[in-house]
């Protein structure tokens, strides 16, 4: 990965987990109360996690100490997530297996031995995709476009009024079969820059349409992760040609 | 260097199979159509244990209402007071479920802080705290109370 996409990719992750911390050090008073009643970790040991994670989510976003940053940050996201359950929504293992990342491979500016760990990655989120997809085409609830309309309901686009006239039982379908086709075109190098495009920019849009705006924009940094500069320079399709 | 870099292999494989039992876990509950992993958390709703037994089939449209239960009365909560005193994310805890699971985890004390003192918004003429609130699950389907959470203990 070249050192200046994974300098943007790292500073857009510390601005994420930047804005996460701040939360929590703003909600101290309320997370305290939220671990006292839910008992796993004192207050204090709250505290001091949110803002060690907070300095280290600093310290990420200006590329300073990254690989301690990082470790500091795992523990950090984890200790408040096993302190506070309702905290734990489906982002954090993406969030976490991408710290793991800069931890072990980062170094001058890049990450390394991109052969190690950037396919098994790319695979294993996109199967992720693939077995959501498949749950979706099997719930009649997510066909009629109920759940789709629900979850507008509450988004963004809901202020702006477009969740009146939103075709639901079409956009649920069309989300389906993107995500049902994730894996499968994953697997091939040629397709695999074209579902990546078209999952970016599903997520993108997700955004606006799904409440929970800090684990959508989450995904959509998992997202930017797993683009690779060289499809820019080399396209396969190129390639291809060229072979 | 290759012993350093091993580690480093070893450790990265080790996390990437902690994130991939999470799809696992995923395809789990599918094939079995529950949520094994929430339905042993202490101290959760044992109501709310058996709702995450509910039909998977129908878990998208679920819908919360929450009563305040007075001494011979019962006052509904507006959505629109629900709303201002949650954040996106609690609204969508408490109201608008999802398929995380994430309700079994929703312990008394949580909805006694949130609600019990709600009567001053909804009934400034009421002077003490309701009785108790009552949680309501619907769908199409049906209506049930899912849990009732004293106020005054």
């Amino acid at each position: 990965m070249k050192a200046s996409y994974s300098s943007f990719v790292r500073m857009a992750f510390g601005v994420w987990l930047l804005v996460f911390f701040l939360q929590s050090a703003l909600a101290v008073k309320r997370l305290e109360f939220l671990a006292e009643q839910f008992g796993f970790l004192p207050p204090a040991v709250i505290q001091v996690m949110t803002m060690a994670g907070f300095l280290a989510a600093l310290s990420f976003a200006t590329g300073k100490a990254v690989r301690i940053s990082s470790v500091v940050l795992l523990l950090s996201l984890h200790a408040l997530l096993f302190a506070i359950p309702r905290f734990r929504t489906v982002v954090f293992p993406h969030i976490s297996i991408v710290l793991v990342i800069f931890a072990l491979y980062y170094q001058a500016g890049i990450l390394s031995e991109r052969k190690v760990w950037y396919l098994p990655l790319f695979l294993g989120i996109y199967a992720g995709f693939s077995v959501s997809g498949i749950s979706k085409l099997f719930f009649g609830l997510w066909n009629n476009g109920e759940m789709v309309r629900g979850q507008c309901d509450l988004s963004l686009a809901a202020t702006l009024g477009i969740c009146e006239n939103l075709p639901s039982a079409r956009l649920a379908l069309i989300v389906a079969v993107i995500e049902v086709a994730s894996f499968p075109l994953v697997l091939l190098s040629r397709t695999r820059p074209l579902i990546w495009a078209v999952s970016t920019l599903l997520h993108f849009l997700i955004i606006f349409f799904v409440p929970q705006f800090s684990t959508r924009t989450g995904f959509f940094l998992v997202q930017l992760f797993l683009f690779d500069p060289a499809w820019m320079s080399s396209p396969p399709y190129a390639q291809r040609q060229t072979n | 260097m290759r012993v350093q870099a091993g580690l480093r292999h070893f450790i990265f494989y080790a996390s990437f199979l902690v994130f991939i039992s999470h799809t696992g876990g995923y395809v789990l509950e599918l094939v079995q159509g529950k949520q094994p992993a929430y339905l042993s958390f202490p101290g959760a709703f044992s109501v709310s244990q058996s709702f995450l037994l509910y039909d998977r089939n129908e878990i998208f449209t679920w819908r919360y209402k929450l009563e305040l239960i007075y001494p011979g009365e019962v006052v509904s909560v507006p959505d629109s007071i629900i709303n201002r005193r949650l954040s996106s994310s609690e609204r969508h805890l408490f109201t608008l479920g999802d398929y995380t699971g994430s309700l079994a985890r929703v312990k008394e004390p949580l909805v006694r802080y949130y609600f019990c003192d709600l009567s001053s918004e909804i009934l400034p003429f009421k002077e003490e705290a309701p009785l108790s609130v009552r949680w309501i699950f619907s769908d199409r389907t049906e209506t049930r109370v899912l849990a009732e959470v004293p106020c005054r203990i």
